[in-house]
């Protein structure tokens, strides 16, 4: 077992305690947001490398969040991590009864490489903030960003409670056959269930961050410019590689044909009128994922792009028309710049499209009636709902952030990457004193004793005294 | 296999009909559970006593008062509970609506366990049928007449396709556990929950397991040993021990041993009499296989006290064992016995060491007047819960989470929290299609100016 002598490492400085005093973790975060701040041209530098990743994006998404996220944790933690108080009962009102928020130990998190540095930085600070050790395993694919991380960030962190390892699917593997005390996995669902699998042989808690299908459905009454703009902006957003982006189009023959234009128009907005001479458009991060994206482009009919460039890895920003559910990107998740519209008759036909499918990890509605926009809304199922634009709702550290079903389990971002990563211990401190009133629960047992325990434990329904 | 997947199915296309998530559907039909238990109270406590022997007193207490504390919880709160929570807005949505909401997850299976038969697949029903999921029951096998009776009387309160139980022992079970649920709640032990989870694993269900393993029990020098040793007497020997939040084992420093031998015997005598055979209080184990398992426990022990054995009815007397080895075979599984074995640590550092040697427990009890010392064993432990100054208390306060950690489980649930395990969050952010020129920043191309914005 070549981790094994890692993983023990870790668990033995988990056990001293050292991770458990609160200015220990403030200053772990601190340094990760040194981190941040100290390897920002890095950071921008290997994710260019990776997958052409805009800097402009490169810095939203892989310093501003976190630093967010970061900031948040840090101003917050001291709040976090005191015991919850809870109601209690008339046998234990002399008691004090509260939950504690304990570490799990040594956690792993495992991140993909679409947002290298953000998907397993945002996890580590709730790790961190709740105390635990953890082993960090970043993406092999997104190699440049994972030989940052590999390289730099034990400058930073306390090499005893936090390691870097690298590894591919073998030793990653190998590495799941440790015991870890709670595991934190983003990626695709049948990787997930490999993960869940292995945990299971150690009972180890996990959260699964997965995908999906993301449907966006557009009704007819919309003003089609600024939906055009906010589906292409989310739709070609890290060239598409991005697990919340709006996968596919529902909408009305009517609409698809107002749809294009309006899409041509945003797209050379953004992009100009060739795209691969823009800054501003990533490229596909491998050549296995390039070859699969290219596979989808034969699917219904390319209304705008089309056009690939196997040297850049570079695939225009694409609409396809016309798509069936039958084709090719709409039997799995895009993960690049392909938006496919899929014509439906109206909502309900869109809604039970969407029912009939996997539970996504986000559903986008447009629509300025929002009486649309709530039918979208309680009819379906996913993990979150955005209406009239896309991504948005990951931004608000006070919205968690989770699949359900296929697109995943648990969630994050916030107050609820702190509470996944830790225990929530019931504790009861009981007073010596007072035995008297422990009385009717001993046996031996008797009628009376049963009518006194009855009316000790028993929780009136509310509303009868106001009646008397 | 056809069987499970006709139920499953029959349930989930109910669930998709929508009928079960108003909150008048799930109120009736927690007032129906209310109604139920009023009307079948005999046949429940018989059932109960035909399983285990439980007196009536015990029974009612034990499995059906904390069933109507749920459910008094659940509908006097269920309204609070089910309602949107909006969140804090940033800079840029500013105008928007940002907020979450509890939905149902869809189809849960509740897996239970022969101990406490009727509680421990009720409780967490209460919170299934509140956060407005269909619900599969699947009662154990073991403690068959309860499981016969809940067959039985469910279906005549409840909607039979959206809560069917299903009966049948490990083959069953397998069955069952190869449809897709959206949840799983199983109550056992870790061997299974192992199997559970791998199961659950396939469908990427979530699952809570509510498993077990040996929950320590620290006597201080410094604490009222009378008092303590009602109360741990009290959690041990409570079903004959077969509880799974109990108190397996013993540690306290040699100089008191002797003491707490005596005073737990004492307390025997006034709980159960002189001949403990003959009390109606006191119950038997549930079948031959866990009576022989428990005896070998004793084999080669010091038997401080009681020790006598009846194969015939089950039988096993309240049992104390002294200066037990920390390698003998009562330190290596979960005893679920009225056999409690004492260890004998030389300080609060050496107890804290050997806890902390063996898997999380479910729950940690620690007897002391010196608060200082309970806090510091809280702070250098781990476990499901924690109770100090007493033992099994925990159980009965609903605002408390109910559930392990490691080896003794993941997840909880009582009250809100079992609301909660079933239920997810959705994240909401409505937007308007007007005020487009607040995006504009976010758009390519980027200028260094909007980099900077």
């Amino acid at each position: 077992n070549p981790y094994e002598g890692l993983v023990s490492h870790l668990r033995a400085t988990w056990l001293s305690g050292r991770t458990r005093p609160l200015e220990y973790r403030v200053a772990q975060l601190e340094a990760l947001g040194r981190f941040l701040d100290e390897k920002k041209q890095d950071i921008l530098e290997a994710t260019a490398l990776d997958m052409g990743k805009p800097s402009f994006e490169a810095f939203f998404t892989e310093i501003l969040l976190c630093k967010n996220e970061l900031n948040n944790t840090l101003n917050n933690l001291s709040h976090w991590m005191k015991d919850e108080p809870v109601d209690k009962n008339l046998v234990t009102k002399l008691d004090s009864a509260f939950i504690r928020k304990d570490p799990y130990g040594v956690v792993l998190i495992i991140a993909p490489w679409n947002y290298p540095i953000h998907l397993f930085l945002v996890p580590l600070i709730g790790a961190i903030a709740a105390g635990n050790c953890v082993v960090i395993k970043p993406s092999e694919i997104s190699k440049n960003s994972e030989r940052l991380v590999a390289e730099m960030l034990s400058c930073y962190l306390d090499n005893d409670c936090f390691a870097v390892v690298t590894a591919g699917v073998q030793e990653t593997t190998r590495l799941l056959e440790n015991k870890f005390d709670y595991i934190f996995f983003t990626g695709v669902p049948s990787v997930g269930r490999i993960i869940m699998t292995a945990a299971a042989k150690h009972l180890t808690p996990v959260t699964l961050e997965l995908g999906g299908k993301n449907p966006c459905y557009v009704s007819d009454t919309c003003q089609v410019q600024n939906v055009a703009r906010r589906v292409a902006w989310g739709r070609f957003f890290n060239a598409g590689q991005t697990c919340i982006a709006p996968d596919y189009v529902l909408c009305t023959l009517e609409m698809q044909e107002k749809l294009l234009p309006a899409l041509r128009e945003a797209i050379t907005e953004f992009y100009g009128p060739d795209p691969q001479k823009s800054p501003d458009f990533g490229r596909i991060v491998g050549d296995k994922q390039f070859q699969r994206v290219r596979a989808l482009l034969g699917s219904g009919r390319v209304a705008i792009g089309g056009q690939t460039d196997e040297k850049e890895r570079y695939i225009a920003p694409t609409v396809l028309a016309d798509v069936l559910p039958s084709d090719p990107a709409m039997q799995e998740e895009i993960f690049g710049p392909i938006l496919p519209i899929v014509v439906v008759a109206n909502m309900d036909e869109a809604i039970d499209f969407i029912n009939a499918r996997p539970r996504p990890l986000a559903i986008y509605a447009f629509s300025c009636d929002s009486k649309v926009v709530n039918q979208v809304l309680e009819r379906t199922s996913s993990g979150g709902f955005c209406g009239n634009d896309t991504l948005m709702h990951v931004t608000l550290t006070s919205l968690p952030f989770g699949g359900i079903g296929n697109s995943g389990l648990g969630r994050y971002h916030g107050k609820f990457t702190f509470e996944t990563f830790s225990h929530h211990r019931g504790c009861l401190h009981r007073n010596m004193g007072l035995e008297a009133l422990n009385t009717p629960r001993y046996p031996p047992y008797s009628q009376q004793k049963l009518g006194l325990m009855m009316a000790t434990f028993e929780v009136k329904r509310r509303g009868i005294c106001t009646l008397l | 296999m056809e069987r499970m997947q006709q139920v499953v199915g029959r349930a989930r296309a109910a669930f998709n009909s929508g009928r079960c998530r108003s909150l008048e559907f799930r109120m009736q039909q927690l007032k129906a559970l209310e109604r139920m238990v009023q009307e079948k109270e005999k046949e429940i406590l018989a059932a109960l006593k035909a399983d285990l022997h439980k007196s009536r007193f015990k029974a009612y207490g034990q499995e059906i008062l904390i069933f109507l504390m749920e459910l008094t919880l659940a509908m006097d709160n269920l309204l609070s509970w089910m309602a949107p929570q909006l969140v804090q807005r940033s800079v840029l949505t500013m105008r928007d609506k940002t907020y979450t909401c509890p939905e149902p997850l869809g189809v849960v299976l509740i897996i239970g366990t022969w101990n406490y038969p009727f509680a421990i697949v009720m409780q967490p029903l209460v919170g299934a049928i509140a956060a407005g999921n269909a619900v599969v029951v699947k009662p154990s096998e073991v403690s068959e007449n309860t499981a016969r009776l809940v067959a039985e009387i469910l279906p005549q309160y409840l909607d039979p396709e959206l809560y069917p139980v299903v009966t049948g022992g490990v083959p069953e079970t397998t069955a069952l556990l190869a449809q897709r649920f959206d949840h799983i709640l199983y109550t056992g032990n870790s061997a299974v929950g192992k199997i559970v989870m791998a199961a659950a694993a396939k469908h990427l269900t979530p699952v809570t397991l509510e498993l077990g393993g040996k929950s320590p029990c620290y006597i201080d020098k410094d604490c009222d040993l009378a008092v303590a040793c009602r109360r741990i007497t009290w959690g041990k020997y409570m079903n004959c021990g077969q509880t799974c939040i109990a108190p397996d084992y013993i540690l306290c420093d040699p100089s008191i041993q002797s003491k707490v031998v005596e005073n737990i015997k004492a307390t025997l005598q006034e709980f159960y009499g002189e001949d403990v055979k003959s009390s109606p209080d006191y119950e038997r184990i549930i079948n031959k296989r866990h009576f022989k398992r428990i005896q070998s426990l004793l084999e080669g022990q010091k038997i401080a006290h009681g020790g006598e054995v009846d194969e015939a009815s089950c039988f096993i007397a309240p049992t104390i064992l002294t200066d037990v080895s920390p390698e003998s075979k009562v330190m290596e599984e979960e005893i679920f016995g009225p056999v409690l074995p004492i260890l004998t640590m030389k300080s609060v550092d050496e107890a804290i060491e050997f806890i902390n040697s063996r898997e999380k427990p479910l729950v940690l009890y620690v007897f002391s007047n010196n608060k200082k010392l309970i806090r510091r064993v809280i702070a250098e432990t781990s476990s499901g819960s924690v109770v100090a100054n007493d033992t099994l208390m925990h159980f009965l306060l609903l605002g408390l989470p109910f559930g392990g950690v490691g080896n003794s489980g993941m997840g909880a649930y009582h009250g809100k929290h079992s609301f909660e395990t079933f239920s997810y969050h959705r994240a909401y952010l409505i937007k308007d299609l007007k005020m487009e020129f607040v995006n504009n920043f976010r758009y390519p191309p980027q200028t260094q100016r909007k980099v900077d914005l």
